[in-house]
């Protein structure tokens, strides 16, 4: 099936660089945590350290995988595949130019909505399967904080969609042609950073995970290629999220037309790439500054101080258009 | 955050005392601003002006707002003794709460700290091809001099054994062909050794000394445990150096 | 027979790929010490690995359903604002400040809180 093969090259050709990204995520990561930190960050395996991650990969592969004793086999190595697979899927509705995206889906936004929470039974899994009551209640902590952010994530790109009309990320994209839509959604911009850096457990989010402290968190157990796996799972979610907020506030590929393009290049997609970049640095940037939140104080500040302005600002762009004669 | 609490409370103590001395309130200021840039080891921020410097709160400690104005307005029993005070009468207004924690200035602050630090060199030394420096009274790596004309300077008077806190030195002596007081074994085990250098300063010839060589890892434990051929080798091969460091510190010895 | 199709396909199918290289070129040999849970050095005791947890984890889970239900009833609205105009926008509002109300009861009540003891 000829057709069949086309389709799959044009899967692998969006899913080899972002393979790629997430590897590269991985090493910019302690680069940067460690120019902040007035040193450098690993530079013997390649050039600058830049072959790191592979070296990593190579020694977590030929590992042994340990599974605890009476844990539930299935689901043990269930939960960091539906992580990864989650993470990886999210990467079909992205678009890297004019309508080129895997499928330009016309719902996209709710696609990108449903993988985030179904995300999320990635870690329950992790946590019950491993059969230690700290790796559980790490995982009941962790699901907890994920899902009180998973609302203002939602209402955050549900407020966009207000000022846009539609679900699909070209039409998102295109609509941000006047103005990106960070200039008017400032606030919302903020709200939607900080439901993406409990989203994917980043500082100041993070005591799930707690490098340097507990271990590991839900995912103590799980040892070579499970880790591995739960590890791209987690960068993967970092550069896609970049991306969307980049798509969503930032304008995507748009930028001034300076001069038209006329070969086969495409550059859009390496202005998204750059504002991309952009939002990966913030959140390397936000781990090195900022301490840890507890984790009761995560749920408390989710649901008493940001869910409550989220609401507001529900009611309030609305409420602006139709005071302004947009919605008439 | 709270990082900013003891500054400002040095800082208050100095304006309050200089209101009881009588220092001119442009000395207090300065004094305020030397502690404040003493305990502060980054560039301040473009952005923050002196002008925050010269409004101080005075010892409220929930507070890590400096730079805004404080609210006047409290008006209440003020200098009837006795009366209560109003805790929140000298603090920030609301709104300078309200904006703080709005416009996340803190948090600004110190994103705006830590993205300097990036643009700054590493202070990293590659190791196996930059070293740090080593002062000559380094204790490193065992030796055993000898004299200029090819002695070798130990005899045998088992100072370095006994003082060894770790008795990681082990000796036994008997007259030479020659009838002179020798060593026939003279081990230093080199895992039990606390690299004291309490051995050369007991030696009363400067025999056995510390050179400056601690790269002298090896990988199995045999390898350690150090005889006389070893340090005598140690001995010939850093005289140059031993003589050096010892002529630069024998007035401290 | 879609692109999305054959990258949904796709996907799992690296993933398979990447556990399977793990199954051929690592060992595996499981003792009793490797197996056992990890607890700073203590043995699990049998038994306490499925424990009761708190109940606040179960009420920020319903809380969680129901506003997320709401959110998603947002969604149709976000997309026909413009043909709904300011008739239905009303509609949304009332809609919308009914469940404020029980948010604002519930914040109220206080019903997060970790550090009760019962």
């Amino acid at each position: 099936m000829l057709q069949a093969l086309y389709l799959l090259l044009e899967g692998v050709t969006v899913i080899v660089p972002v393979l790629l990204a997430v590897a590269f995520m991985t090493i910019i990561e302690r680069k940067v945590l460690a120019a902040t930190q007035r040193r450098v960050g690993p530079n013997t395996v390649g050039y600058y350290g830049i072959l790191q991650p592979f070296s990593d990969a190579l020694k977590l592969i030929i590992k042994e995988t340990v599974i605890p004793a009476q844990a539930n086999k299935v689901l043990f190595y269930l939960a960091p595949v539906l992580a990864i697979i989650v993470s990886l899927l999210g990467w079909a509705v992205v678009p890297f130019g004019t309508g080129l995206a895997l499928s330009d889906f016309s719902l996209g936004v709710i696609y990108t909505l449903t993988l985030s929470s179904f995300g999320i039974y990635g870690v329950l899994f992790a946590g019950w399967s491993a059969n230690s009551k700290y790796a559980f209640l790490g995982s009941l902590r962790a699901t907890a904080a994920l899902i009180s952010y998973e609302l203002i994530l939602s209402s955050a790109v549900i407020i966009i969609i207000v000022l846009t009309g539609s679900f699909n990320y070209t039409q998102i994209i295109e609509s941000q042609i006047p103005v990106w839509f960070i200039v008017p959604l400032a606030p919302i911009f903020i709200l939607f950073f900080i439901a993406i850096l409990a989203e994917t457990s980043r500082v100041p989010f993070d005591l799930q995970e707690a490098e340097s402290e507990l271990v590991a968190g839900f995912f103590t157990e799980h040892s070579s290629i499970i880790f591995v796996l739960f590890f791209l799972a987690e960068y993967s979610s970092i550069v896609l999220f970049s991306t969307l907020t980049s798509i969503l506030f930032l304008g995507g590929y748009n930028c001034p037309m300076i001069f038209i393009n006329d070969t086969y290049l495409n550059l859009e997609s390496v202005i998204l790439g750059l504002k991309t970049c952009i939002f990966c640095f913030m959140f390397v940037w936000f781990r090195s500054t900022f301490p840890r939140i507890r984790t009761d104080q995560i749920i408390k500040f989710c649901w008493v101080s940001l869910l409550p302005m989220v609401m507001a600002f529900i009611i309030l762009v609305p409420c602006l258009l139709v005071s302004f004669d947009w919605i008439v | 955050m709270r990082g900013f609490l003891p500054r400002s409370a040095q800082s208050a103590r100095i304006i309050s005392t200089s209101m009881n001395a009588n220092i001119s309130s442009a000395r207090a200021i300065r004094i305020v601003w030397r502690t404040y840039a003493s305990t502060t080891n980054t560039t301040k921020p473009a952005f923050e002006t002196p002008h925050s410097q010269t409004h101080q709160v005075p010892h409220l400690p929930e507070t890590h707002i400096k730079s805004f104005g404080t609210s006047k307005v409290m008006a209440g029993p003020q200098d009837v003794p006795g009366a209560a005070v109003n805790p929140y009468k000298d603090g920030p207004s609301a709104l300078d709460k309200a904006m703080t924690s709005f416009l996340f200035t803190e948090l600004i602050r110190g994103l705006w700290i830590v993205l300097e630090q990036f643009f700054r060199p590493p202070y990293t030394i590659m190791y196996p091809f930059e070293k740090g420096p080593l002062s000559p009274r380094f204790r490193g790596e065992h030796a055993l001099r000898r004299y200029p004309n090819g002695e070798e300077r130990c005899i045998a008077c088992k100072l370095c054994e006994a003082i060894c806190p770790a008795q990681a030195i082990t000796i036994e002596s008997e007259a030479r062909q020659d009838g002179s007081r020798r060593t026939t074994r003279y081990d230093i085990d080199m895992t039990k050794c606390i690299y004291c250098g309490f051995c050369q300063e007991a030696c009363p010839v400067d025999a056995i000394v510390e050179t400056q060589n601690q790269e002298f890892s090896t990988e199995t434990r045999e390898e350690l445990l150090y005889n006389k051929e070893k340090l005598l080798a140690n001995g010939d091969r850093a005289e140059a150096e031993i003589a050096a460091n010892l002529h630069s510190e024998h007035v401290y010895r | 027979m879609n692109t999305l199709l054959i990258y949904f396909l796709f996907i799992p199918l690296l993933v398979l790929i990447l556990l399977a290289l793990n199954l051929l070129l690592a060992t595996h040999n499981p003792d009793a010490e490797k197996v056992s849970g990890y607890e700073s050095g203590f043995s699990p005791i049998f038994g306490q690995t499925r424990i009761p947890f708190n109940v606040q984890f179960y009420v920020i889970a319903i809380l969680f359903l129901i506003f997320d239900l709401e959110i998603f009833y947002l969604v149709p609205f976000t997309v026909s604002i413009y043909s709904i105009s300011s008739y239905g926008f009303s509609i949304f509002v009332i809609f919308f400040v009914i469940l404020t109300i029980g948010f604002i009861y519930e914040l109220g009540n206080n019903v997060i809180n970790f550090s009760t003891r019962e």
